[in-house]
């Protein structure tokens, strides 16, 4: 089946269970998220190679978005550099398997594919604590000019002591092969597929009962007003170090994992760019949303593939999918913004949150609606979005939003 | 000189104005009462054009207003002193002064505007080379009411100039007012929560109740008014 | 003591060949001087807009890019300074008018979103229509890097001392428009206060057009004058607008004259620690260490020497 027909029979199906009478109320989202999971089952059996692959990274970019999103759209802090953390996982993963770039205090033989990763998401993990505590003292631009300097950094650190890492020619190493018990059963890509499959489960549910606990209102108390949440008796500091180290966790698995099913690893593997479409990726699919980090990751993948032949096909030049994928990404990133400022979970929700008693009276304002203030849709957004990495300078503002009028736009209250 | 009709604006979904009509006859002082969120502020930023009106009119001498952005306005002669002043605080006494008259060519004029200015507030003078941000409330208040001069207007728009300051100081900023208004001959629109103040100085009053004008009438009987006394001036 | 002191560094120290160090210092500061321009290029669109452009270092790229093309064809090299400026000007009035203005007022996060999506693309594109055949492409020089000029106490590229010129020139020209004219004042008006500069009459959307124009057409200048040094290829505004921003934050991001000092500074630290850093460390982490420094700065000052804390109504 094509990789189109299979999303839409899968969201289709999972939808309908989500909102119709199927099943009892109580069991609705419970029910389309099991459709969800079995169509992901049945995915490998029905889709061709080269989308397994892509499926493949979608999940471990998800995982990756997902950290992303625990650190920026959870706990608000901005990161430009969450390529690092994955990279260093999938290294940390690469030189445990190779066997033979170790340091010498460490038994130079391969170790079990899975101890790799959990190791990659410990070592990023580390490094995220490590990390989380500096990001302290930084704020908005400042951290987010400082993660860019990270990123940026690494590939060069990476290159420079090669004896580890093989410098700048990277490692490669065999991809582990499928479990004795399921040998015969599935075939390498399929077996790769589902190891990403599950640990993207474990770490989607993880994650959703970490957020929906104390520790994720805590993140989402200090991301909204560290003062307010301190003077509630939330120790700030280590709340958002704890993020830091939790998001970093979540890229180093995805790291680790990336490297299973790559066989291979070099400085530019996630690079600069891959770093900034995580977080546009968040930003477009939803912030502080497990979903919306999925959707940002699909988009992420699929984009740079069919959307830029779609438009080569359109503009009539092929050579835009194979050379400049980027630029219909970085313009797809430009033009949802453009339209759906809260991204795509945010208009979901909103549409979602509509009711007929609010849409109505707008659509019968609509011709005279439409001229000068544009379509007003009712609706909640998420919180997420009042952000307020940047510090305002100076002037009180209660509802959080810049003073600048737009010609003819509306204004913050008086 | 300046005509509402029919002002009907909002925040979004939140209605500010319902229905707003007044009218400044020229070289006036008329008042805008009400208390906080009656619709006072909002009226101002209509006229001035920083919120678009859903319906209704909007006249200035005759010439329909109430579609042209802020800067067209400001260049047709009105000059908003908004609430809290929203001075550039960083810039000197003498740069906001020099920012009021933006719209204007004749450096003649200017100049002279500029000594006039001074005239009304001496105190400015003293602190011409000072930031803005430096200033007592008081004397930000002048700085702000003075930069609005520098446009030499023929509407002034004042909003609560009483906020936050002192009483002797606001006493002397009124007084300041009604010279400007009598020797200039300068149209004043006043938003004030200081009814007695307001009333003072205003030939005509309105007061804005939750958006909409329940009263409307000349200073005295509104000095008299029952309502008023009771709502307003406290006794 | 010294001596040991000595033997740690790649060159010979300080005190040994005072010579080396008075030219990476000039080179240093040459360097920094475009670090600078493209340092108050960021702090300039900062302090209007609370709106880091993390697509400055592109756009130069793509417009230095441009003029290569434009030598390939025979033109004068000191009208392709020229003209990388005008280009940046041109190039960041059309951004803030298509990409910028729409999403102007909408969450920070979404404009930030907006610059990076709009750093890909460029990047992109500019990879697809340049980066064919050699890389990394010598870009001209009016003058030479070759030839020096002998200053008494250094001698230094003639390239170098024109960078640092042109740099210098730029910097004064700008100080004197924002601070002596009536455009200057009106777009500082603005800056601090969008608001009450409307009331004023000042169009505030030409005013913010205005702003990102300069800062491309200075970040189109910065990459002509430093091309010729650290040859042409797509990513070589990477560390130019690195370097840029440990310059902006470390002067300060709202901070004018932060940004200069921090350019300079950077491109002297930069300089001497490509020259200096022990052998086991090595010139190539001259961008980490760097960076390293600015963070242990920060650190100390989290809103950089020079900058203000903002305030925070709780």
């Amino acid at each position: 089946m094509g990789i189109w027909p299979f999303l839409a029979l899968m969201l289709g199906v999972s939808g309908v269970v989500r909102i119709a009478p199927v099943v009892p109320q109580r069991w609705r989202v419970l029910a389309s998220l099991a459709v969800l999971l079995a169509f992901l089952c049945w995915a490998p059996f029905t889709l061709d190679d080269f989308r397994l692959f892509q499926m493949q990274r979608i999940g471990v970019f998800a995982l990756t978005c997902l950290g992303l999103n625990i650190l920026t759209g959870y706990n608000g802090q901005i990161s430009l550099g969450h390529g690092a953390f994955m990279l260093l996982g999938t290294y940390t993963s690469a030189v445990l398997m190779d066997g033979t770039k170790q340091m010498s205090f460490v038994d130079a033989q391969a170790w079990p594919f899975w101890a790799t990763i959990i190791v990659a998401g410990g070592v990023a993990a580390v490094a995220g604590f490590l990390l989380g505590f500096p990001a302290l003292r930084l704020s908005g631009p400042y951290l987010a000019i400082a993660t860019l300097a990270l990123v940026i950094s690494f590939p060069i650190i990476i290159r420079k002591y090669s004896e580890f890492t093989g410098g700048a020619q990277g490692l490669r190493f065999p991809q582990p092969p499928p479990p004795p018990f399921l040998e015969g059963l599935l075939d390498r890509a399929e077996w790769l597929y589902f190891l990403v499959l599950l640990t993207a489960v474990l770490m989607v549910l993880m994650a959703w009962n970490l957020l929906r606990g104390p520790v994720g209102r805590a993140f989402v108390a200090v991301r909204d007003s560290e003062i307010a949440a301190a003077a509630m008796g939330i120790d700030v500091a280590r709340v958002k170090v704890t993020a830091f180290t939790v998001s970093a966790f979540y890229a180093g698995v995805a790291g680790g994992v990336f490297a299973q099913i790559t066989g291979s690893v070099t400085p530019e593997s996630v690079d600069i760019v891959q770093s900034i479409n995580f977080l546009t990726g968040i930003v477009i699919g939803g912030l502080a949303s497990i979903a919306g980090s999925v959707i940002g990751a699909a988009l992420l993948v699929f984009i740079p593939s069919d959307a830029a032949r779609i438009v080569g096909n359109l503009l009539g030049i092929e050579t835009i999918v194979t050379r400049a994928p980027g630029a219909i990404q970085g313009a797809a990133v430009i033009l949802v913004i453009i339209l759906m400022p809260y991204g795509i979970a945010g208009a979901a929700r909103r549409l979602l949150s509509l009711r007929w008693e609010a849409v109505l009276p707008v659509l019968r304002g609509l011709p005279a609606g439409l001229g000068r203030q544009g379509l007003r849709l009712p609706g909640r957004v998420s919180w997420a979005w009042e952000i307020r990495p940047w510090a305002r300078r100076g002037q009180a503002n209660p509802a959080g939003r810049k003073d600048v009028e737009k010609s003819g736009g509306e204004m913050s209250r008086e | 000189m300046l005509r509402l009709e029919g002002i009907t604006a909002a925040y979004g979904p939140i209605l500010a104005l319902r229905d707003v009509s007044l009218e400044v006859e020229e070289g006036s002082v008329v008042t805008l009462l009400g208390a906080n969120g009656a619709g006072k502020t909002s009226t101002l930023r209509v006229i001035s054009g920083l919120l678009r009106p859903q319906a209704g009119r909007v006249e200035l001498a005759g010439e329909r207003i109430d579609h042209l952005s802020p800067e067209r306005i400001v260049a047709r002669g009105v000059a908003h002193v908004p609430e809290g002043r929203q001075l550039f605080v960083n810039l000197t006494v003498r740069e906001n002064l020099e920012l009021g008259a933006y719209t204007r060519r004749d450096r003649a004029g200017v100049r002279q505007d500029l000594e006039r200015v001074f005239h009304y507030f001496p105190i400015l003078k003293e602190r011409e080379r000072q930031q803005a941000g430096t200033l007592s409330g008081g004397e930000q208040q002048m700085l702000a009411i003075g930069r609005g001069l520098m446009s030499r207007p023929r509407l002034l728009l004042l909003d609560e100039p009483s906020l936050g300051l002192a009483p002797l100081v606001t006493r002397e900023i009124f007084e300041i007012i009604r010279a400007i208004n009598a020797q200039e001959r300068l149209t004043v629109l006043l938003v004030e929560q200081n009814a007695r103040l307001a009333l003072g100085v205003a030939r005509k009053g309105y007061v804005l109740e939750t958006g909409r004008v329940v009263l409307a009438d000349r200073a005295e009987n509104l000095r008299e008014n029952e309502e008023v006394r009771r709502s307003y001036l406290g006794y | 003591m010294f001596q040991w002191l000595g033997q740690l560094f790649l060159a010979p120290p300080p005190w040994e060949n005072p010579q080396l160090f008075g030219e990476q210092v000039v080179a240093g500061l040459a360097t920094g001087s475009v670090y600078a321009l493209v340092a108050l290029a960021i702090v300039l669109i900062y302090r209007s807009t609370d709106i880091v452009n993390f697509a400055q270092g592109e756009m130069a790229m793509f417009t230095t890019f441009a003029m290569w093309s434009l030598h390939l064809a025979g033109v004068n090299t000191w009208v392709l300074i020229v003209l990388a400026a005008l280009l940046g000007l041109a190039l960041g009035a059309v951004v803030e008018r298509v990409v910028i203005r729409p999403v102007e007022g909408k969450p920070e996060l979404s404009v930030i979103v907006v610059t990076l999506g709009l750093f890909v693309v460029l990047n992109s594109v500019a990879t697809w229509v340049w980066a064919q055949g050699v890389l990394p492409k010598t870009f001209p020089t009016p003058l030479s890097l070759l030839e020096s000029v002998n200053l008494g106490f250094a001698r230094v590229s003639q390239h170098h001392v024109a960078v640092l010129a042109i740099g210098v020139a730029v910097m004064v020209a700008l100080a004197a428009l924002f601070n002596y004219t009536r455009l200057g004042l009106a777009m500082r008006a603005t800056a601090q206060n969008p608001t009450a500069a409307r009331l004023m009459g000042i169009n505030v959307g030409n005013m913010l057009t205005l702003g990102w124009a300069l800062s491309a057409g200075l970040g189109g200048l910065a990459g002509a004058l430093i091309a010729p040094i650290t040859f042409l290829h797509p990513a070589f505004m990477l560390s130019v607008l690195l370097y840029a921003f440990a310059a902006a934050v470390l002067g300060g991001l709202n901070s004018v004259p932060g940004a200069v000092v921090g350019g300079f500074a950077i491109g002297v630290v930069e300089n001497l620690l490509g020259t200096y850093t022990p052998d086991w460390l090595g010139a190539e982490m001259k961008l980490p260490l760097t960076l390293l420094l600015l963070v242990l700065v920060l650190l100390v000052r989290p809103t950089g020497i020079f900058g203000t804390q903002a305030v925070r109504r709780v």
